[in-house]
């Protein structure tokens, strides 16, 4: 007798369905999070139409993918992963970070862009701003020194590129980080670097595909 | 696909990392402390301490919540097996609060002020001054000194007795005890013999410590009722911390008495993940780029071409396209948020939607957040100021001074689209219930299927239902009736879950409007909840940027039939009250509700919640009336404490869900409020421009 009622209740508990509010049902919430492993439309979208292609990886886990420029204005370059997260980076330095749990908001980089792309040594100071858990925006200022370092050539899939490696060790009261950048002195581009985000995350490494 | 993953992997070991550093000992009453005493510690501000134990036929649940760097204040349930006989097991429910006097330097130690079981049935009732000092790195030392049960071991005479010689005696269990339980026992504090104890902690490795002490509370009460066996006043412990800031403890009470204790600590401030996974938002484009840019918005063809793509382009950002039209330079949008509980998020989101489509000739950008189709607040933004801000390092602050907020009261339904009304709606899915506290089983559950249904023809009109039906559960089991000798307006909740099947919740035709500026009202008649049935009227007075906002309520009910059908009682009232709500800015929010309750018993309700930014919000009421409190019954008046907790907190991914829960101790029929759904406060309060101002931190999230 019972059966039936057991069988039905299951079946409300698996299937929940609705138009109400789905997102805010508990079934809603577990589909957004089982199709967040899906790749997204844009993503798609971008690889059909043979966006440009950058390397990332995270260095602490070794974990890498390819990322596709979604959108560029100015110096700066949106780039999006297949499951939606997004890296922002102002020519080829990292300025910002979205959907992969770290809250780095944007960066103020004059500075050490000046440096690494005028290949100068010397001292820099940059600022990040970070999304607390508590969501406020709190700006870090970093202080660094800027290596022009040797020759470094760098062999991508069809060529070999010359490049300097550039080192910025930055310092604050209580954090520190050395970014590498690996530069094409001509184009004055960066092949390859590993830039850090935060505290949390670590460094990403980044490298063109040509 | 493996970055995220690898992602979340690297955010959980770092969550821990940056927990390391925090591993705050608490007793087996769930505060700071030793074993069994306090210490003169506080919990970091805002911090949430979850506890549970087992020694002896005693286990202590515990929720102690940091409210202020210097207060907090706890609330616990107690079980004591075998208390009365035959096997009657005593359930106590009490609160306590510590004060930081002094926080410890390095030339002085902390000193705290704390009052343990202050209501309730006193039969953990003490008052204590303690002081602990770090002495290296490793030893923390403890002593103090306490009344009432803390001094039971080696007490003298009152110390206080030479201000009073009142202090002198304590007045016994029987005034302050179980007839007067639930109200704060002035008389007794820091009254009667006193006695000292002390202890010492060592801290072996970053992750374990013991603890030592010599405790004045000797159980006297609960020896003498073969509860426990106390054959020394000293305890010891050893507790083990775990990388995420969660103690697993074992720990010797009395000499004889071995448990066990595992603490949870919760940081409200922080969510879980603090970027979030949200999917990427739209790259903010500039105007030249957009996808109508070189459009005339006046031509028809181009504005249905906007529409849709907008429409589209929200709705992969989960809000709904409500209405669209532009005037000028400027372009408006009313959308229904779905999807993010950061309301500033939304705003950003949709700018940014906004941004993609327009041609270059709109500058200014008008979004309207819509609840129930209707307008509550209108955000208006520059185009320019996104172009310029949306990289700046400083972004959010500064595109929060460039926002207006507008009160678009009288917007009526201009550039509303077609399709949005009438609307029809429906869910199925599952439900939980629970009832706490039952002596003879604190935890009731119900499981079963809820449906629900809404059709919406018009902006703020919505007819809806909801229906229950209880699969499995034991809600319906318990045999305790009510022993209520006011009107029974809530306490019979134990028949309506036996008498009914078929649950019908709620069946309303809710009006929602705008009768002016800064001024929203509500009307619902018909089965407005599961006990009571009727017309319900509302009007809310809240300006934006205004910390102060006004209500007034007046509800004319029947109660329903036990079968929780369409059936009446013959019961009636006429219940309502006068409310202000005041947002301190700091994070707490207080209410205070004034008027006539379900039994119509006349009182007042004051509620203060702390709630941080990201929406974790931690709160306590009050309620006092005209009904005695020997009428009142067990507890004396209504009081509560009551946590929610954001779905996107916990998960990192965006959602308006929240899980939220009020611990009532004891369910009366004294100051009984009507639970009629959708106040307007609630309703409106998200996208006013203090809430949405909150969460700016988000809004290029």
């Amino acid at each position: 007798m019972k059966h039936w009622k057991q069988t039905l209740l299951c079946l409300a508990l698996l299937a929940g369905c609705g138009t109400a509010s789905d997102e805010n049902s508990q079934i809603g919430l577990v589909r957004s999070v089982l199709s967040s492993q899906a790749a997204q439309p844009r993503f798609t979208a971008l690889l059909q139409s043979g966006a440009p292609v950058l390397q990332v990886a995270f260095v602490r886990t070794q974990q890498g993918t390819n990322i596709l420029l979604e959108h560029q204005r100015g110096d700066f370059e949106y780039w999006l992963a297949s499951e939606g997260a997004q890296v922002i980076l102002q020519k080829g330095m990292l300025h910002g970070i979205r959907g992969l749990g770290d809250g780095l908001l944007a960066s103020e980089l004059s500075q050490p862009m000046a440096h690494v792309f005028g290949l100068k040594s010397g001292f820099s100071d940059r600022f990040h701003t970070y999304l607390n858990g508590n969501d406020e925006a709190v700006t870090r200022t970093y202080r660094c020194q800027v290596n022009v370092g040797d020759k470094a050539p760098i062999t991508l899939a069809s060529k070999t590129i010359s490049t300097r490696l550039v080192t910025e060790s930055c310092r604050s009261l209580d954090q520190e980080f050395t970014n590498l950048y690996w530069v094409d002195p001509k184009q004055r581009r960066i092949v390859q670097s590993r830039q850090w985000i935060g505290p949390r995350s670590g460094y990403i490494s980044t490298r063109v595909t040509h | 696909m493996a970055l995220r993953n690898s992602i979340l992997l690297g955010v959980i070991c770092a969550f821990a990392n940056a927990s390391m550093a925090y591993s705050q000992t608490l007793s087996t009453y769930g505060t700071p402390g030793l074993v069994d005493i306090p210490t003169a510690e506080a919990l970091p501000d805002g911090h949430l301490a979850i506890t549970t134990n087992r020694f002896a036929k005693i286990s202590r649940n515990t929720l102690t919540f940091q409210v202020l760097p210097r207060l907090s204040g706890t609330f616990r349930y107690s079980i004591l097996r075998d208390f009365s006989l035959p096997s009657g097991n005593l359930y106590d429910r009490s609160f306590d609060l510590q004060y930081q006097l002094l926080h410890e330097t390095d030339r002085r130690p902390g000193v705290a002020i704390g009052l343990r079981d202050f209501g309730g049935t006193g039969i953990a009732a003490s008052e204590y001054v303690v002081a602990t000092k770090s002495i290296g790195g490793r030893f923390k030392v403890t002593g103090g000194i306490g009344w009432g049960r803390l001094a039971q071991t080696g007490s003298f005479s009152n110390p206080l007795s030479t201000l009073d010689d009142s202090f002198d005696v304590r007045p016994s269990d029987s005034l302050g005890g179980q007839a007067f339980a639930g109200r704060p026992d002035f008389g007794a504090w820091f009254r009667g013999r006193a006695a000292f104890f002390g202890g010492v902690e060592y801290q072996a490795t970053k992750r374990l410590s013991f603890q030592l002490e010599y405790s004045s509370d000797a159980y006297d009460f609960q020896v003498q009722r073969g509860v426990i066996d106390i054959a020394s006043p000293i305890n010891v412990g050893l507790n083990y911390s775990y990388p995420s800031g969660s103690n697993l403890r074992a720990f010797i009470t009395g000499g004889r008495e071995v448990g066990l204790q595992y603490t949870l600590n919760l940081n409200p401030k922080s969510r879980r993940v603090p970027g979030g996974f949200d999917k990427a938002p739209l790259p903010m484009r500039a105007s030249g780029q957009a996808l109508l840019s070189t459009r005339d918005l006046t031509s028809p063809d181009v504005h249905t071409q906007a529409e849709s793509a907008l429409k589209r382009l929200l709705a992969s950002e989960g809000m709904e396209l409500q209405g669209f039209s532009h005037s000028g330079a400027q372009a408006s949008v009313r959308i229904h948020n779905n999807r993010w509980d950061i309301e500033a998020q939304a705003a950003g989101r949709a700018a940014r939607a906004m941004a993609a489509v327009l041609p270059a000739h709109i500058t200014r950008f008008a979004i309207t957040f819509q609840t129930k189709g209707v307008p509550i607040t209108t955000v208006k933004l520059n185009r320019n100021d996104l172009e310029t801000l949306a990289e700046d390092y400083d972004g959010s602050w500064k595109t929060l001074t460039r926002a207006r907020f507008e009160d678009p009261h009288a917007m009526g339904r201009d550039g509303e689209l077609a399709e949005t009304f009438p609307k029809f709606s429906f869910g199925l899915g599952p439900y939980t219930a629970f009832s706490f506290f039952d002596p003879d089983n604190p935890v009731r559950y119900d499981l079963g299927v809820e449906l629900s249904a809404s059709y919406r023809p018009l902006p703020g009109l919505t007819f809806s239902g909801i229906a229950r039906y209880p699969f499995v559960g034991n809600i319906a089991d318990a045999t305790r009736t009510s022993n209520s000798v006011i009107q029974r307006v809530r306490s019979d909740a134990v028949r309506y879950a036996q008498e009914s099947d078929l649950e019908i919740q709620e069946l309303t035709a809710e009006y929602m409007f705008r009768p002016g500026e800064n001024l929203f009202g509500r009307a619902t008649v018909g089965y407005l909840e599961a006990m009571y049935a009727g017309v319900s009227g509302e009007l809310l007075w809240f300006p934006n940027d205004s910390r102060l906002a006004l209500g007034v309520e007046l509800n004319y009910v029947k109660q329903r039939d036990f079968d929780m059908l369409f059936g009446l009682q013959n019961y009636e009232v006429l219940t309502g009250h006068a409310s202000a709500y005041y947002d301190f800015g700091n994070g707490f929010t207080t209410q205070l509700d004034v008027g006539r309750y379900l039994a119509g018993d006349l009182g007042a309700t004051l509620s203060v919640d702390r709630e941080f930014k990201n929406g974790f919000k931690v709160g306590a009421y009050a309620t006092l009336t005209d009904v005695p409190f020997s009428d009142f019954g067990e507890g004396s008046f209504d009081k509560g404490i009551r946590v929610s907790v954001p779905f996107s907190w916990l998960s990192g991914q965006p959602s308006r869900k929240k899980a939220t829960q009020v611990i009532q101790p004891v369910l009366r029929d004294g100051g009984a409020r009507l639970n009629v759904s959708n106040r307007l406060y609630g309703e409106v309060r998200d996208y006013r421009s203090n809430k949405l101002s909150d969460g700016w931190g988000r809004f290029y999230r």
